[in-house]
């Protein structure tokens, strides 16, 4: 029996928490914590669900999510595996996790959480009749079973390394069965977890009102049931200026995704606190891999070499963002630095010629209208020019862009995407593995797939280091995707709210948050 | 009257069922569809494709839109694709905000324009006519997103009198109501009083020279009379014109203004199914609003009546 604690070391795949947070909760230490009152929250983006086992909006979810429900294991603000629902865990051998769970915890319908509870809520997970979008970061789940009322065994098809990120994220959310049997599908309406906030009522896409969960199982430092707030209200405002405005008057209290141009005026305002998140959104160019010209592997690269990235980062991240051409954060820990593609028309060019096109070609360049794509697509316009690529741009809604390039009929892509996944397994697969359900570009490298594999099959955190160094340097010399800039993620809060941190994608953590009077 | 009113309404189905016809193929000609919606955009293959199945996405687009268009005969409006709420249900939360955001918008305009319109032509080219022209010029200018903005700036951050953000019903809360519609029906009010301004100062105008008010004048009338009784009376025929002509306006801003707001109206509602190209409610939302305005226009026919009883002997006769 071997209690993995390298899972934890493995399990920090982000170095630090932002300081203002860390500043918030020592202020909140030293002064008298206020129980009461509502929080007014604004969320840029509508929910796309309040069942987490269908949600598909998995980071914007997360801002309602970890209010209703808990995880099996937590994750504490430098991204380490801590009890969660479940108060120890065990991997027994290769294919056996054993989870020990909380006792006396209470589901919002006044039903127990327990083994029965975990058992029920993964099958269904599992089935897919469900259609969870999670799916494949537990597929490696054979069964599970109930040892004691508070003990689960997993039992695991072989080796499974992201299956422990998987329950620390959306697959770990626990949901109520009782309520899961008593609405059905409407379930995605009557969300019943239990988390330290209760769900009252919502106005689909407009707001959402949760109350106190007054039966919830942790204790705050005042010695009584957490959470500290009475009412919790979270706006769906999708403009960021209305956002900003309502935070300055008073009408909100926490703003999530502050745009970087607004963050130099917001940090003068004595009423406000700009956080810094652990997470970023990786911007990049996706290139139809299967059609001609960028199925040859010169051109992808010739474009990689003609981007000047730095001039994305001044014009667009207002000196917030870095120059990264790779999809891992600087501190995650398998985070391996690309040197390749340094800004040089020349050698664009030298590749260009090798591939056929000395002259270059015509091609259309397709974003998903919003700011700052709009921009940056206009810059990428102008710098592909130079080497004679003839871009002509096409604006699409998002739904209509992603369906056309899974379509496979797109060339040239501007996309971004948030980072971390829970896992690196999963930030690797689900873009670049050739089944991956984001690879809408049509990548498909056997090596690259089954060194992707193995990472899966084994704990060792060395050889999975390794293996992930490797998948960089592939996804480098393939270049399936030219990576441009990593842009961290911000919010704002007013200097009222104390107790205030956020999760490892950034979202909100209120179980400890308090409004001083 | 009454069986030129029938007539109207009769007149409506057609329109509304060619509405629901041209919007059914635009909504299915928009690449992507609501299963993609549903599922997100990291689904697999076979998922979507089982979905799209189950939500009878795979049918013929006539087959789909038959089977719509039989339910809603026999008053089923269906259930949002996303969410699975009952249509019926996201129409009475949004409807009663965007009817009376306009109602109230309209309201406000009107007690702006109409007295603001006869002004400025009773005192034609006069420092207030100058005053009133760049006013309604900048009403008709201004993006109501960009007005919504200022008035926040205004009355919530520096004066903070009026919350920003936020509905709370009539029958809850009449007060706290009125206080979060104020800016809203301001926002779409003032744009449209700046058009109702013009056509009431051009109209008035056209009419003052008429014939007919030379003699009342010269009857010896009393200025009032000849102004309100005579003058206005004929020149409101454009003005009613013009406000029932600006519906489709109105209902516009009202998706601008909504989000400006945080409004739960049927406009952001709106904006929302079409991107998750959820047609059940899309649908639903586009004939009523489509159906306001047709019900608008009878009515302006019966208000054309009340003003000028000419209107409907020619018709009738």
């Amino acid at each position: 029996m071997v209690w993995i604690l390298f899972l934890f070391i493995w399990a920090v795949f982000l170095i630090g928490g932002s300081p203002e947070s860390t500043a918030a909760t020592a202020a909140s230490e030293q002064s008298t914590i206020s129980r009461g009152g509502t929080l007014n929250a604004a969320q840029a983006a509508k929910w796309s669900s309040l069942d987490p086992t269908v949600s598909n909006g998995r980071a914007n979810d997360k801002f309602i999510m970890n209010q209703l429900y808990e995880t099996l294991i937590d994750v504490d603000s430098s991204g380490k595996y801590i009890p969660g629902l479940a108060e120890a865990w065990e991997i027994k051998d290769d294919k056996t996790i054993i989870l020990k769970l909380k006792k006396n915890v209470k589901f919002h319908d006044g039903t127990d959480f327990n083994a029965e509870a975990v058992k029920s809520v993964l099958e269904r997970a599992l089935n897919p009749e469900t259609k969870a979008s999670f799916r494949e970061e537990v597929e490696d789940i054979q069964a599970i079973e109930v040892v004691d009322p508070h003990t689960v065994k997993l039992i695991l098809k072989g080796p499974s390394s992201a299956i422990l990120g998987a329950l620390a994220n959306y697959a770990g959310y626990m949901v109520s069965p009782a309520a899961i049997q008593k609405y059905g599908r409407d379930i995605v309406r009557n969300p019943v977890g239990t988390g330290p906030f209760k769900f009252k009522e919502a106005v689909e896409g407009d707001h959402i009102t949760l109350v106190r969960n007054e039966h919830y199982h942790i204790m705050g430092k005042d010695g009584k049931a957490l959470p500290y707030l009475d009412e919790l209200s979270i706006k769906v405002i999708p403009d960021d200026s209305v956002k900003l405005v309502n935070l300055k008057s008073g009408s909100l209290d926490v703003i999530d995704s502050v745009q970087t141009i607004n963050i130099k005026s917001l940090s003068t305002s004595k009423d406000i606190t700009v956080v810094p998140t652990s997470a970023s959104r990786v911007f990049k160019i996706l290139l139809n891999v299967n059609k001609e010209p960028f199925s040859k592997k010169e051109v992808r690269q010739a474009i990689a070499y003609a981007v000047d990235r730095e001039e994305f980062v001044k014009v667009v991240a207002n000196g917030y963002g870095t120059v990264e051409p790779s999809i891992v954060m600087k501190p995650q820990w398998f985070y391996s630095p690309v040197a390749k593609y340094s800004y040089s028309i020349q050698e664009a060019k030298a590749l260009l010629s090798k591939a056929g096109y000395p002259n270059g070609f015509k091609v259309k360049m397709s974003l998903i209208a919003r700011e700052p794509d709009k921009t940056i697509i206009q810059l990428i316009q102008s710098q592909l020019k130079k080497v004679g690529i003839d871009g002509e741009i096409e604006t699409y809604d998002r739904l209509a862009f992603v369906s056309n390039w899974r379509k496979g009929e797109g060339e040239i892509g501007l996309f971004w995407i948030p980072v971390p996944k829970p896992d690196p397994y999963m930030q690797f697969q689900i873009f670049f593995g050739t089944k991956g359900g984001n690879n809408i570009i049509g990548y498909s490298n056997q090596k690259f797939d089954d060194i992707l594999d193995e990472s899966k099959r084994t704990y060792n955190v060395e050889k999975r280091r390794a293996m992930y160094q490797e998948l960089q340097n592939i996804l480098a010399e393939d270049c399936p995707e030219v990576f441009l800039f990593h842009l961290p993620l911000f919010e704002a809060h007013t200097k009222k709210l104390q107790g205030f941190s956020t999760d490892p994608e950034g979202g909100w953590v209120l179980r400890e948050a308090w409004m001083q009077k | 009257m009454v069986s030129h009113i029938t007539r109207k309404l009769i007149g409506v189905i057609p329109i509304l069922l060619l509405v629901s016809i041209i919007l059914f193929g635009i909504i299915n000609m928009l690449p992507g569809d609501a299963a993609l919606a549903v599922l997100g955009e990291s689904v697999i293959q076979e998922d979507l494709a089982r979905t799209r199945s189950e939500l009878g996405l795979d049918r013929p687009i006539y087959v789909r839109y038959a089977d719509w268009l039989g339910k809603l005969l026999h008053g089923d409006l269906g259930r949002a694709i996303k969410s699975h709420q009952p249509v019926t249900e996201i129409i009475m939360q949004r409807l009663p905000v965007t009817v009376e955001l306009t109602l109230l918008a309209i309201l406000i305009s009107t007690i702006l324009a109409v007295p603001a319109g006869i002004f400025a032509a009773l005192r034609r080219n006069s420092s207030w006519d100058v005053v009133n022209g760049i006013i309604s010029m900048i009403g008709i200018a201004m993006p109501p997103f960009w007005m919504g903005i200022l008035l926040i700036l205004l009355f919530s951050v520096w004066l903070g009198c009026l919350p920003s953000s936020g509905y709370v019903s009539f029958l809850k809360d009449p007060v706290k109501n009125l206080q979060y519609i104020a800016m809203p029906a301001f926002t779409i009010g003032f744009a449209f009083a700046a058009t109702i301004m013009r056509q009431t100062r051009s109209s008035m105008l056209e009419v003052l020279g008429e014939e007919y008010i030379v003699t009342a004048r010269a009857k010896g009338l009393r200025e009032s009379i000849v102004i309100w009784k005579h003058a206005l009376r004929n020149a409101l025929i454009p003005v009613v014109t013009v406000i029932s002509m600006q519906m489709g306006r109105l209902i516009g801003g009202a998706v601008v203004t909504e989000t400006v707001f945080a409004l739960p109206g049927v406009g952001r509602e709106m904006v929302d199914s079409i991107i998750a190209r959820d047609y059940p409610v899309v649908m639903a939302l586009i004939l009523i609003t489509a159906l306001c305005v047709l019900l608008t226009n009878t009515l302006v026919d019966i208000i054309y009546v009340i003003i000028d009883p000419r209107i409907s002997h020619s018709k009738e006769s």
